[in-house]
């Protein structure tokens, strides 16, 4: 009678499954009834398996413990701490429903009650949908991995509804900006007009290279041609063949996902005559070389944030970076999101102070006034609340672009920042 | 569980054997035992919202919204499971719903109440359109069949960047409280409920029945199979499109997401641990489950590995599914009898 | 040129992945979804072996290989055997577990590009001006290699002949002293080991990512259900088909389609044709 047991068992199963389960319940309820009124809450709400989630989160919270033993925020004369409580929304992760990340916001909106959203989501659509529960809410968001620009859009439409929103990092069209900046690079340098533009199917990538795309035009280079990789491919071979036979002399690429590191891997493999540039976002991390075994020699990357790619003539960036790098305990993976959740802290803080309360409106009209030097530069917000930026760390924020030469990252771009000049890899002949 | 020498034998309860076939009910205790199974959720349904409200559980309320529109699903694939037929996209029926009722309200800006009547009708009518040329398959084929289309659809959604593309449709009108949500979609719930239960008590149901134990059998009897079954994707599609349509306006934005996995799983998921063909237990099942879900999110996506764990679980271990146990715990007593020696 | 060659490499790709589902779902009958968890945890199984205990490569694909066979002989005995014979429920619970095995190994943190699986060979060659790295070359060889191997298995040796017989007719072949659920455990096992394996040739060219079981899942039973459940010759030609027209769709077309070639090719092959192009046993009981 083997499945008598069986059958016991199974029943045993179910038991515990449901003890789990029912534990499991009362657990994340016993914390929640400690909020008390000296704190200010920052809720995390962002997909936590994913680096720029997890990175975001750790920047937060080592901002908030400096702040915290340094003595907390004073707001109107009452010394506030900081506390942090974070949620996984999933939106990394390909084929979650949409509700279920609106329903993560909400969650962490209604059961902590946080003063201030911190990270945010990893996908655009989320953030528009959060966008109308946030000014329902009344709660702001300091945005700092998603990169849509509908969201200015939206808040120049109705900025008295969706004013709660604020992106403390750069958005898809100063990407585009920055990416059009390494095409001067290459114009002046070499001479080169010929560009052929590959980018994963997200709304931030197709908004990127679409301003990529303008702006290139406008300095004088001829687009041959335009590829869109949908999320979760890992074989990139037909985009580099069809860039390959346009006969570009420039690819710039517009990825974000971890996947996207093979795209890297495949075109050196494959010799392509033309410098692999743009916005490659997952070859970003400095242990890439070594992952990649040297697979990305040559590529030329715009990484957002110059507190995660620092260079010494920005001491605050290599502050930051050694800090950041240490608490972590390895190179922090994500392109972006780590510094500017860093900056976000501060930024907050000095909003609360300047304005002496908690009270959204006043705060949201202090963080409008926001002028604060942080490991990614000056950074001010434009009137639809989004960071400027610029090409001088001293003036504006700043995004970097380097090269990766014989395992380092070596800054070439900005002007203000360089530390090298750009080089053709060598199967190129000019 | 098992005693040497005895066996356990099932003996209806005397008041069940009373009501069923004597239909006279002479006493509270009788009328209160054919009530209570059927007020008891009804009312449940109703408090439930009402207690979450008192007791300040803002978010629950939406966790319980979320149950229902997935509990409609979860009806809707017992109900062809009725007939035989497996699907395993239900997240099909949701997204071309959600999708209509979505495009309508952004680009013509119909109000609510058009939306979603269209939605569903529409929505059930082009599901059923497509379903149609596949509906003489069986068992897993149906089943692999209905996985692809959500897959299919999010992809040409995807390349064609139809109804916005990958940025979905934001900004749809949204309910004007939460109580109009609340008490639509309970409505919503209760009637299909208790209509998909008449309607496979009917002799109409024997043939739905019938079609899914010996369709041979049925097809000799003259009744065309095909056609019946088109009816019943047309009905399940129906409930799954107002569902679709019901959670679009509820979260205010559509996007590709809505044929995800996740849609075609959880009922599925649900059903199983409920117990098929009873609707009352998909009902159940999702009311575990959706819950359940929440719980974990804190754990990421270990959730989606426990709940399908669940699922095997359930698929091995209780075939028969918590409604059905409950139901035979209900209406009948076991006791232990000796076992009579074989000559 | 590039078309040829890279839709021969697509072709390849396919049918590596299909044939361990091939093996199970279509030669002994068993619905095994749980083949795209298998296929991940092998890649993770051997990235363990290799990188984590310094084993040298060969030897921890063998290990990876034989410990997922006896992942799927257990998993058999435990699932599969209380729920034979009902195809829904056997779908069902095989697919739940795929899922928990994928979620579970995200939840875990597999997630990134550390976790990668060398090559056999290193370097590229050039084909009538197309830069082919060795790799995709091999992924050529193994398919041919294992195309032939399947056929010559189920229908020369007694065990592919024992997993056939079962997947006919389940009580003749009992009476001829088959032991089903042996036969059946064994398939299971044979299939995720050669899930392994395909996942050890593929996955070389990218990383080892949670997404491709869902990819690898979805792509197996497309090209099983499109080429014919239990015929070799129909897994190859279906890879043949699929790949390509995926690799014209993303030449000429744009990359996008050829996810929505594949669906599409399984909608209507599946409506015009149930039991597949070259399928031919179960034709009568699919179709009613």
């Amino acid at each position: 009678m083997r499945s008598k047991y069986f059958q016991l068992g199974i029943k045993g199963l179910v038991v515990c499954l449901i003890l789990v389960v029912a534990t499991m319940f009362f657990i994340p309820d016993c914390r929640s009834q400690e909020v008390s009124s000296k704190f200010i809450v920052i809720g995390v709400p962002t997909s936590l398996g994913y680096p720029h989630g997890v990175e975001g989160l750790e920047a937060v919270n080592m901002a908030v413990e400096e702040i915290n033993t340094k003595g907390g925020v004073n707001v109107g004369g009452v010394k506030h701490l900081f506390k942090v409580y974070s949620i996984d929304d999933r939106s990394a992760t390909p084929g979650t429903p949409l509700n279920d990340s609106i329903m993560a916001y909400e969650k962490l909106i209604l059961e902590r009650k946080p003063n201030v959203l911190m990270v945010g989501t990893y996908r655009s659509e989320v953030l528009l949908g959060a966008m109308d529960l946030l000014s329902k809410h009344k709660t702001i968001e300091l945005n700092t991995i998603a990169m849509s620009p509908s969201m200015e859009k939206r808040i120049a439409e109705n900025p008295q509804k969706y004013k709660y929103n604020f992106r403390v990092t750069h958005n898809a069209l100063q990407m585009a900006a920055s990416i059009a900046v390494q095409g001067d690079a290459f114009q002046k340098k070499f001479g080169f007009n010929k560009a052929f533009i590959i980018h994963e199917d997200q709304v931030w990538a197709k908004a990127t290279a679409d301003g990529c795309e303008v702006m290139l035009k406008k300095k004088g280079w001829e687009i041959l041609g335009r590829e869109v990789v949908p999320t979760a491919v890992t074989d990139y071979s037909g985009p580099l063949l069809k860039a390959r036979n346009s006969k570009a002399q420039v690819i710039f690429t517009v990825f974000s996902l971890p996947e996207t590191a093979i795209c890297s891997k495949q075109y050196y493999e494959m010799r392509i005559p033309a410098v692999y540039a743009g916005y490659p976002s997952y070859i970003v991390p400095g242990h890439l070389w070594k992952t990649l075994e040297g697979k990305v020699a040559y590529q030329v990357v715009t990484a957002g944030e110059l507190g995660l790619v620092p260079t010494k003539k920005y001491p605050k960036s290599v502050e930051f970076f050694e800090k950041f790098k240490k608490r972590l305990g390895h190179w922090p993976d994500a392109d972006h999101s780590g510094a500017s959740a860093y900056d976000a802290v501060y930024i907050y803080k000095e909003a609360v102070e300047r304005a002496g309360s908690l009270d959204p409106e006043k705060v949201i009209a202090a963080l409008e006034a926001t002028d604060h030097m942080g490991v990614n530069g000056r950074e001010k917000f434009s009137p639809q609340h989004q960071i400027i930026f610029g090409n001088n760390p001293k003036e504006t924020a700043c995004e970097v672009t380097f090269q990766w030469i014989d395992g380092k990252r070596v800054v070439i771009a900005p002007e203000a920042i360089a530390e090298a000049e750009i080089q053709l890899p060598p199967w190129i002949k000019k | 569980m098992v005693k040497e020498g005895y066996r356990k034998e099932r003996l209806d309860r005397g008041i069940k054997a009373r009501c069923d076939s004597i239909f006279m009910l002479t006493s509270y205790r009788e009328i209160l035992y054919m009530l209570l199974p059927r007020v008891l959720p009804i009312a449940a349904l109703i408090i439930i919202p009402l207690v979450l409200e008192v007791s300040g559980q803002v978010y629950w309320q939406k966790v319980f919204i979320l149950a229902c529109v997935i509990s409609l699903l979860a009806m809707g694939w017992d109900y062809l499971a009725s007939v035989g037929l497996v699907s395993l996209g239900q997240a099909l029926f949701f997204g071309v719903g959600a999708y209509i009722a979505g495009a309508l309200n952004h680009y013509l800006k119909w109000p609510i109440f058009l939306t979603i009547p269209v939605a569903t009708l529409g929505g059930a009518l082009i599901c059923t359109l497509l379903l149609a040329p596949i509906i003489r398959m069986r068992g897993i084929y149906f089943g692999m069949v209905t996985l692809a289309f959500p897959l299919f659809f999010n992809r040409i959604i995807e390349a064609t960047k139809l109804c916005g593309g990958t940025e979905g449709l934001p900004g749809l009108t949204q309910f004007p409280t939460i109580w109009v949500a609340t008490y639509l979609i309970i409505g919503a719930l209760l009637i299909c409920l208790f209509a998909f239960r008449r309607i496979i008590d009917t002799d109409y149901g024997m043939v739905l029945r019938g079609i899914r134990d010996n369709d041979r059998a049925i097809m000799a009897s003259g009744i065309n199979i095909y056609w019946v079954k088109v009816q019943a994707i047309f009905i399940c599609a129906a409930a799954g499109a107002f569902a679709g349509a019901f959670m679009s306006h509820h979260i205010g934005i559509v996007g590709m997401s809505v044929f995800a996995l996740d849609m075609s799983i959880m009922p599925v998921a649900a059903v199983v641990l409920g117990g098929g063909g009873t609707f009352a237990g998909a009902t159940l099942g999702t009311f575990i489950l959706v819950p359940l879900s929440e719980f974990l999110r804190a754990y990421g996506t270990l959730r989606i590995a426990i709940y399908s764990l669940v699922m095997v679980v359930c698929v091995v271990g209780l075939p028969e599914g918590i409604f059905h146990y409950l139901q035979r715990k209900y209406h009948q007593f076991d006791r232990w009898v000796t076992v009579e020696a074989k000559e | 040129m590039e078309l040829l060659i890279y839709g021969l490499v697509n072709s390849a790709i396919l049918a590596v992945m299909a044939i361990g589902l091939s093996l199970t779902f279509g030669v002994s009958g068993i619905a095994n979804f749980a083949y795209g968890g298998f296929y991940i945890l092998g890649a993770y199984t051997c990235w363990g072996l290799f990188t984590q205990l310094g084993l040298p490569y060969l030897l921890s694909v063998i290990l990876s290989m034989a410990a997922l066979a006896a992942l799927g002989f257990i998993f058999y005995w435990l699932v599969f055997l209380r729920v034979r014979g009902m195809e829904i429920s056997e779908a069902i619970a095989s697919f739940g577990v795929g899922i928990a095995i994928l979620e579970f190994l995200r939840w875990w943190g597999f997630i990134g590009f550390y976790y990668n699986l060398p090559g056999f060979l290193k370097g590229s060659v050039e084909i009538g001006g197309v830069f082919v790295d060795c790799h995709r070359l091999i992924i050529i060889g193994v398919a041919l290699a294992l195309v032939i191997f399947l056929w010559l298995f189920s229908h020369y040796t007694k065990i592919g002949l024992a997993f056939r017989g079962v997947a006919q007719e389940e009580r003749t072949a009992l009476s001829l002293g088959i032991n089903s659920d042996f036969t059946a455990a064994l398939s299971v096992a044979f299939g995720s080991a050669l899930g392994v394996l395909a996942a050890i040739t593929i996955l070389p060219t990218g990383t080892i990512l949670i997404d491709k079981g869902y990819d690898a899942l979805l792509f197996a039973l497309a090209v099983g259900l499109v080429g014919g459940l239990e015929s070799t010759l129909g897994v190859l030609l279906a890879s043949l088909i699929l790949g390509f027209a995926q690799t014209a769709v993303a030449v000429y077309g744009a990359t996008h389609w050829m996810m929505v070639v594949t669906l599409g090719a399984i909608i209507i092959v599946l409506a015009v044709k149930p039991s597949g192009l070259f399928g031919k046993s179960k034709e009568l009981e699919e179709r009613v």
